[in-house]
């Protein structure tokens, strides 16, 4: 039994019978929709043609059809994906241009050439497609029925007059006498033997048609190549945006605790130390207080410095890496805090992404402390993979009273600032009443062999 | 320890620091400070290799040294440890970790310290640190107790703030003498605050120094 339906599953004409009821339902449905979609955006198109001359109202028109047509072309995109075949990206609607005014809305639907190929699919060329394959299938289907059908079919029962058998024609040109056979058995059971071919290539048919839509809607209903480089520009210079603004108030912040620490301590020192020289030998005693002052200052510096290079890049993340530096993050935590990470071996991490990653613990684990009253917390590194490429991915969970918002007041404003600053993204899921998780995607760079190459 | 056994001959210090500015400057204090410096390394394999020439009892070790600048120190420390373990370490860092503290004391073995930098500067801590260290106690930066006692400040509310204050001297190393003077309160006080807290804590005191501050460290680190 079990050996029976593995073979069958490693079997490709099985294979494809398993898909055709789909097919075949696409197929059907597929007319319907075509012809609703065709009469619809048709009717608008002409009404807006029509009325363009006459009035500015011609102009919407024209724009509902567009969305008309958009609407179906993409249940039809839809349709197909659900046959089985291979997925088709989606084209870039610029509906976040649309959404700013009444030009950007105007450019983005009519300066945009997907909606007009749309169009084309749904008044035309998808349009005449269905029709044909529709046809097709259903001639198909009801020759492949026709061969079960005929057997309850009365003897005698006939449409031509005088009576016509195909046997007889058919054996006719064989020369061959049909003289005393049953003929209406013999019309039987030619027409079940040519039925049962057309069920037998009945899935080639459906997968065939199929495919000649999947083709017609690759052609014209995905994404243009530039969509995908529009929209990596763009988040690109997002991330480029957040990271200088972040780098900037960090360096702002550092030169301004620069200044008004261990600067302004150095420079006391050297009033002290010469103000000491000065006193060294009229007033002794008066000197060793000012060198013992000098030592404080000296040693305060010391302790600023520390604590502003710590804030910048931690000592034991420099020495040891991200896993050593967040293992010691969560367990200095006064929410107990498990930490583990599953990170392939030999895993190099870019230092911007490894700081990135550290801070964002960090804070977040503060977080925890601070708002969730949560007992206990978890934080776990893994790496996702992507087709593109993969992600290094921290969860942060805690089992606290939720409520977690990217507000200034939980410092995940600047938690998200971070992480979009190295092209990652933030989820955060904190109902109220909790439990909070959130879970920080950044990006790891592409791997120069998987690169794809890029065509022009 | 051998120190404690000749007091008469000064005890022998070796140093390894990548700065120069820095390595000469431990030098002269270590020489003020009364100690022999019997040799003065670049790095940390220099020293190891050096080893059997310089013969030191104790040596100071940076952290951050060539070839990588992470924790060669560290690493240089824990192999000390297993080459020859009667000789004493002082780890000597900018920075303070909790994580390299552990390491250091995992050897299970007294004679070790782990101070900042910023403490050498003064001779007497210096020479109270090499002295404690020699004499096969543990010494422990207030910054890395510090660390330690404050990511577990819940629990230690039951401890009273005089207990509190013992406790963190008791995890930098010193003696109940020790902390009656720097506490300006008696050894008998001393006494009865370390056997509280032990007893708080769910520990057993024994006695050598080192003993003591790994049963308060190992608690500080549940």
């Amino acid at each position: 039994m079990t050996t029976d339906t593995v073979k069958k599953s490693r079997n490709p004409y099985g294979k494809l019978w398993r898909q055709a009821p789909r097919e075949f339902l696409y197929l059907m449905l597929g007319f319907p929709i075509a012809m609703t979609g065709f009469g619809v955006a048709i009717s608008l198109v002409a009404t807006g043609v029509g009325t363009l001359a006459i009035f500015l109202i011609g102009f919407f028109v024209m724009i509902l059809a567009l969305y008309v047509a958009r609407g179906f072309g993409l249940v039809h995109v839809n349709l197909l994906e659900w046959t089985g075949r291979k997925k088709l990206e989606r084209p870039d609607w610029k509906d976040d241009l649309a959404a700013k005014g009444f030009g950007g809305w105007l450019s983005a639907v009519l300066g945009n050439g997907h909606y007009w190929l749309y169009l084309l699919h749904t008044t035309l060329l998808g349009f005449i497609l269905t029709i044909i394959t529709w046809t097709i299938s259903f001639v198909w289907i009801t020759i492949s029925l026709l061969g079960a059908f005929v057997w309850f079919v009365p003897a005698g029962y006939s449409l031509s007059e005088p009576e016509w058998f195909l046997s007889e024609w058919f054996f006719g040109l064989l020369n061959v006498s049909t003289q005393g056979w049953d003929l209406n058995l013999a019309d039987n059971i030619i027409v079940s033997i040519v039925s049962l071919f057309f069920v037998a290539t009945l899935p080639f048919v459906t997968r065939g048609l199929v495919l000649t839509h999947w083709g017609l809607a690759r052609g014209i209903l995905t994404a243009f190549r530039s969509d995908g480089l529009r929209r990596e520009v763009e988040s690109l210079e997002a991330s480029r945006g957040a990271a200088l603004s972040a780098e900037g108030h960090s360096l702002r912040r550092l030169e301004r605790d620069i200044h008004d620490g261990p600067q302004q301590r150095l420079v006391r020192l050297r009033m002290d130390l010469a103000a000491a020289e000065r006193q060294l030998d009229a007033n002794p005693a008066e000197a060793r207080q000012l060198l013992t002052e000098a030592q404080t200052q000296a040693s305060d510096a010391l302790e600023e410095l520390r604590a502003l290079s710590r804030g910048f890049a931690p000592p034991l993340l420099l020495d040891r890496g991200l896993v050593a530096a967040l293992e010691s993050v969560t367990s200095r935590s006064a929410v107990p805090t498990t930490m583990s990470a599953q990170l392939p071996e030999g895993l190099v991490l870019p230092s911007e992404i490894e700081r990135a990653a550290y801070f964002v613990v960090a804070e977040l684990v503060t977080n925890v402390v601070k708002h969730s009253n949560a007992a206990n917390a978890e934080v776990q590194l893994t790496v996702e993979p992507g087709n593109d490429r993969d992600s290094l991915l921290i969860h942060v969970s805690d089992n606290g009273t939720g409520g977690a918002l990217i507000t200034t007041e939980h410092g995940l404003a600047g938690i998200d600032e971070r992480i979009r600053g190295v092209g990652g993204r933030l989820e955060i899921n904190s109902p109220e009443g909790g439990p909070t998780r959130v879970t920080a995607h950044l990006p790891l760079p592409k791997n120069p062999a998987d690169r794809a190459p890029i065509a022009v | 320890m051998p120190s404690s056994l000749d007091r008469m001959s000064p005890l022998r210090v070796a140093v390894a620091d990548d700065s120069v500015l820095l390595r000469e400057g431990l030098v002269r204090v270590l020489v003020e400070a009364g100690f022999e410096v019997v040799g003065a390394y670049g790095d940390a394999d220099q020293l190891l290799a050096d080893l059997d020439n310089c013969a030191p009892d104790l040596v100071v070790l940076d952290v951050r040294m060539p070839p990588t600048f992470r924790d060669e120190g560290v690493r240089a420390a824990i192999r000390l440890r297993e080459l020859r373990p009667e000789i004493g370490i002082l780890l000597l860092s900018q920075y303070v970790e909790v994580v390299y503290a552990q390491e250091l004391l995992s050897s299970g073995r007294g004679g070790v310290g782990y101070l900042l930098k910023d403490r050498v500067a003064s001779l007497d801590q210096l020479r109270d640190a090499v002295e404690r260290i020699s004499a096969g106690s543990t010494v422990l930066d207030p910054e890395v107790v510090a660390q330690l006692v404050g990511r577990r400040q819940d629990p230690l509310v039951s401890l009273t703030p005089r207990e509190h204050e013992v406790m963190t001297l008791v995890a930098e190393g010193r003696t109940n003498a020790a902390i009656a003077k720097q506490l300006v309160i008696g050894i008998g006080a001393v006494e009865k605050n370390v056997t509280s807290i032990f007893q708080k804590l769910n520990l057993e005191d024994s006695g050598s120094d080192h003993r003591r501050v790994l049963a308060v460290l190992t608690w500080l680190q549940r």
